[in-house]
């Protein structure tokens, strides 16, 4: 069954509790760290950080999930 | 004429009092510079460029000190650390060590490796990943030392930082053993390593005999192709000397480039002079800051890195760490993800603060994703697939030590006890050598 992947709104934080496979992937999308200063950024929040588009983020982010 | 850019603590290198410093600027150039009562003053140079050096200061996110429950004693920073209430920044990475062996003797060593004992075993390490984990269930863990493949039980010890639900680990080696040893490297990957963050200092045997005392390159390249069989990504971490290597960080950059996507990056460490380094106060013309770094690559890099690419990164001191983001495009060139404007606006840590105060567990919805058969589907999975990370980490030494930047450290060495303590404190050594933290 697919699994349904994370979305803009979700929180870091929850991303990764959800699928923890997606960590490499953020460090490769330009993120040095999850820490208590940005765990409760939503995936949004944290591609803009980035200086990403949060669509192309969040496909990414799902590609590495396996979603 | 010298011109006061700010002011802070630090140490005196002979008897490591805490004194006022300032940085300075002079000729265009950043200096540190401190007096103390006892030993007189001292100067030393902190960045060549003055003006990067003021402009990534106007970059600077600071957080502001985090109620821990551990009040600040009366030995007060670095001297009591275990990341008390004037602590700014959370754990990022915690490094353990695993033991001080070595199977090099390295001219350079911030861990001043084979020159004493420790080796925690199962218990003890059972209690050092808990520390880590408890100061941030997601922290990047980083099995240090010595060097950590001389431990036969790696292996478990990787095993056992994933059963207690590590998200990252990486090792930190001089790839030896890697080399040495068929089926090692996928003995580790099956363990559950994530990374292995490789001693590379370039691709010259005249580097590595300056800095390691031997020819090392075959072994280097041998790792590197072990670890792509396994399928074991690799971070490169060349240490930086102006006059050894620092004319030659575009050859690694291209290296590491050709061997994407095994090859994650690049992570640029100039020399700092704590735990084994050639002694004395280095002269200004050793020293090499961040800044140098950036320069050269974009020097040795021509068309493919550029300036505006590079970030100081919001999880540090804007001096500590910086990073760029490319990704391998189909035509074969790096193509930049990170810019500089992209930290415009966002010049206060609180800002990220009041979004954690924010943080509810928010239910994740449906969303269809992970489709490769659009445009936007080939580039997320191109950037994901052949990503590569050129970043720095600007290491403090007892001449250059800025106890506000110390504060705002968020790499975090276990003790054995189980404190986090900033790894330039932990690391930090007098000007004879005298270390103030040992495991």
């Amino acid at each position: 069954m697919k699994r349904m992947g994370v979305d803009a709104d979700m929180a870091l934080g929850s991303a990764l509790e959800l699928y923890p496979q997606i960590y490499p992937a953020l460090l490769s999308q330009g993120l040095c760290c999850v820490n208590e200063e940005n765990e409760g950024l939503s995936l949004g929040e944290l591609a803009r950080s980035l200086g990403r588009e949060p669509e192309g983020f969040i496909e990414a982010l799902n590609a590495a999930a396996g979603c | 004429m010298n011109v006061i850019l700010h002011e802070t603590e630090s140490l005196c290198p002979v008897c490591l009092r805490r004194i006022p410093a300032r940085y300075e600027r002079r000729d265009g150039r950043a200096y540190f510079t401190k007096a103390c009562p006892e030993h007189g003053g001292f100067s030393t140079l902190f960045w060549r460029d003055a003006d990067m050096y003021e402009s990534w200061l106007r970059q600077g996110v600071h957080a502001p000190a985090k109620d821990r429950g551990r009040p600040p004693d009366e030995a007060g920073c670095p001297f009591s650390c275990g990341l008390c209430d004037a602590h700014r920044s959370g754990t990022c990475t915690a490094v353990i060590e695993l033991t001080y062996r070595c199977d090099l003797d390295c001219r350079v060593c911030f861990a001043d490796a084979n020159s004493r004992r420790f080796e925690p075993g199962p218990a003890q390490l059972e209690r050092m990943y808990a520390a880590a984990l408890a100061s941030n269930r997601f922290c990047s863990i980083q099995l240090s030392g010595g060097e950590p493949t001389m431990r036969e039980d790696l292996p478990d010890i990787i095993r056992l930082g994933k059963r207690m639900g590590a998200v990252h680990l990486q090792l930190n080696t001089n790839g030896l053993r890697l080399a040495a040893e068929p089926g090692y490297a996928a003995q580790l990957k099956a363990a559950g390593l994530d990374l292995v963050y490789l001693q590379f200092d370039g691709l010259d045997d005249a580097v590595y005999r300056r800095l390691r005392g031997r020819d090392l390159l075959e072994l280097k390249l041998k790792a590197i192709a072990r670890c792509e069989a396994a399928g074991l990504g690799v971070l490169l971490v060349p240490v930086v000397v102006p006059g050894v290597n620092l004319d030659s960080l575009g050859e690694i950059v291209r290296f590491g480039k050709a061997h994407i996507p095994f090859v994650k990056g690049v992570h640029f460490q100039p020399m700092s002079c704590f735990g084994r380094f050639p002694g004395g106060a280095p002269a200004d013309e050793e020293r090499c800051g961040l800044c140098d770094v950036i320069h050269a690559l974009c020097e040795q890099c021509p068309g493919e890195l550029r300036l505006e690419h590079f970030v100081p990164r919001k999880q540090f001191d804007p001096h500590c760490d910086f990073s760029s983001t490319y990704f391998l495009d189909a035509g074969g060139r790096l193509a930049a993800l990170s810019e500089r404007s992209q930290n415009d606006g966002d010049t206060e840590r609180t800002d990220f603060v009041e979004k954690t105060n924010k943080y509810t567990q928010k239910r994740w919805r449906y969303q269809p994703g992970g489709q490769a058969d659009t445009a936007l589907g080939r580039f997320a999975l191109r950037t994901l697939t052949h990503s590569f990370c050129i970043s720095g980490m600007g290491f403090q030494d007892v001449w250059n030590l800025d106890l506000g930047r110390l504060r705002g450290c968020c790499v975090h060495v276990v003790t054995a006890d189980c404190r986090l303590v900033p790894f330039c404190a932990f690391h930090l050594t007098d000007e004879r050598g005298g270390r103030l933290y040992e495991n």
